[in-house]
């Protein structure tokens, strides 16, 4: 079994990545990450207990370019991070071509620096996994942060929504909205846990037009 | 409701046909349905999301309107496994017509639900001649002993050949190949009974060799091959 999925059309690139940095293999990034007392395959998938194997294995290489860069504030790592996503991505895929790496990368340093103040998810409730990664911002970004980042979560699906927060531990904003003049209303917020994920709020819309 | 000026102004043409609508079979009466209450059935309903990487199967046994039973199988992707847990919790109780209208988060689950909904309104139920229809529960039948869902994975390629996966006995743990090197039979575990021996207390190893057994000349076969190893 290779280290990760695809990995044959996956490494070059990253060795080229690597190489760049003067890093000359993933196992050289474990070492460095092991030498500075951290283990981001770990994390990842703490964080994460279903992320491939491809994801865990990016994070130890953003985490190892990081050092490298001597990216000392977490906004910084985070963008280096992003270096190490880009390099992971499959030459010639839609998430390549369209930077999804660099630009979560980039997006994680926006959350992790003062001048954001509220972290605001727009995506489908069809998982539970996107409301994972936002415990983990929510945990992690606040280590580094002086005021506290605001996170709000917002989908389709009022119903999905309030199960997700039950699962997860959110607080479920029930909303109403008045299609006659764009008004939303606050119906009720029902927090599911008592300690930090509950500051995780998340919304449900009947339509694209009450998000 | 208006009537415009010139429809006031129009006299009265008589409507004559007034026969309602023709008869659909739900559970062995032919119904002349005209409202969502007038819909029961068992039946079933497959769905697709947009870029087809993921499918559904939705299990509905529907009494006078009322989703009462709710089977939610899916197939393909990781995020509808928690789309499929959300829809079992928010489809029973819902009528016909509201669950219709109501996000079930995974692109496949809402399609299910709309070619499920299509074929039940127009009488093409799997219990249409099933006199007083089916019990809440039926939806289990379609899983079968240690509740799982009936799932084929196969694998082939022109340079390897064919590897089985699962089957409907469950997990196929070896392939038996005859002399020329062609698959004549294979070896599986049934995953379900496996749980339920292992549950039990019995000792994993037993409940394996109690839980594993063998399709077609498996026992003929001259060698045989882990299909996810070899």
């Amino acid at each position: 079994m290779a280290l990760f999925e695809s990995y044959e059309r996956r490494i070059d690139k990253i060795n080229a990545a690597l190489k760049e940095y003067g890093i000359k293999d993933l196992a050289e990034c474990k070492a460095i990450c092991e030498a500075k007392g951290i283990d981001p395959y770990k994390m990842c998938k703490e964080i994460q207990p279903i992320a491939f194997e491809n994801a865990a294995w990016a994070y130890v290489m953003g985490a190892a370019i990081a050092f490298k860069k001597g990216a000392h504030k977490a906004a910084d790592a985070a963008e280096a991070i992003g270096i190490a996503l880009q390099a992971f991505c499959i030459p010639g895929s839609v998430a390549e071509d369209r930077k999804v790496g660099l630009g979560h990368g980039n997006l994680a340093a926006m959350l992790l620096r003062e001048n954001t103040k509220c972290f605001a998810f727009l995506a489908g409730h069809e998982s539970f996994a996107a409301a994972e990664g936002a415990i983990g911002i929510a945990k992690s970004a606040n280590k580094v942060r002086k005021e506290p980042l605001r996170v709000i979560l917002n989908g389709l699906g009022k119903d999905a929504a309030m199960i997700i927060s039950r699962i997860n531990g959110f607080t479920y904003v029930q909303t109403s909205f008045d299609y006659y003049t764009g008004q939303l209303t606050i119906v009720s917020e029902t927090p599911y846990s008592a300690g930090d994920r509950a500051k995780v709020r998340c919304f449900g819309a009947d339509d694209v037009r009450e998000l | 409701m208006i009537y415009s000026h010139e429809v006031q102004q129009m006299c009265v043409v008589k409507k004559g046909p007034n026969h309602g609508p023709a008869p659909i079979p739900e559970e062995g009466k032919w119904v002349k349905a005209k409202q969502i209450s007038d819909i029961s059935g068992l039946t079933h309903g497959v769905g697709w999301c947009a870029p087809q990487q993921g499918a559904c199967k939705l299990t509905l046994n529907v009494k006078d309107g009322i989703i009462e039973e709710a089977l939610v199988e899916t197939l393909g992707c990781s995020g509808m496994t928690h789309s499929a847990a959300m829809a079992a919790e928010i489809l029973p109780g819902k009528t016909l017509l509201e669950a219709l209208n109501t996000d079930l988060v995974c692109d496949a689950i809402n399609t299910a639900m709309r070619e499920l909904f299509l074929q039940i309104v127009y009488g093409r139920t799997q219990s249409a001649f099933s006199e007083g229809g089916l019990p809440i529960g039926a939806g289990l039948e379609d899983l079968g002993k240690g509740l799982r869902s009936q799932v084929g994975t196969m694998y082939g390629t022109k340079a390897k050949g064919v590897r089985y996966l699962e089957m409907a006995e469950g997990y196929c743990s070896r392939l038996g190949l005859d002399e020329q090197g062609e698959v004549i039979g294979y070896e599986f575990v049934h995953l379900g009974k496996l749980m339920d021996m292992i549950k039990k207390g019995m000792d994993a190893n037993e409940a394996l060799k109690k839980a594993t057994g063998s399709y077609g000349r498996f026992a003929d076969a001259k060698s045989y091959i882990d299909p996810r190893q070899q």
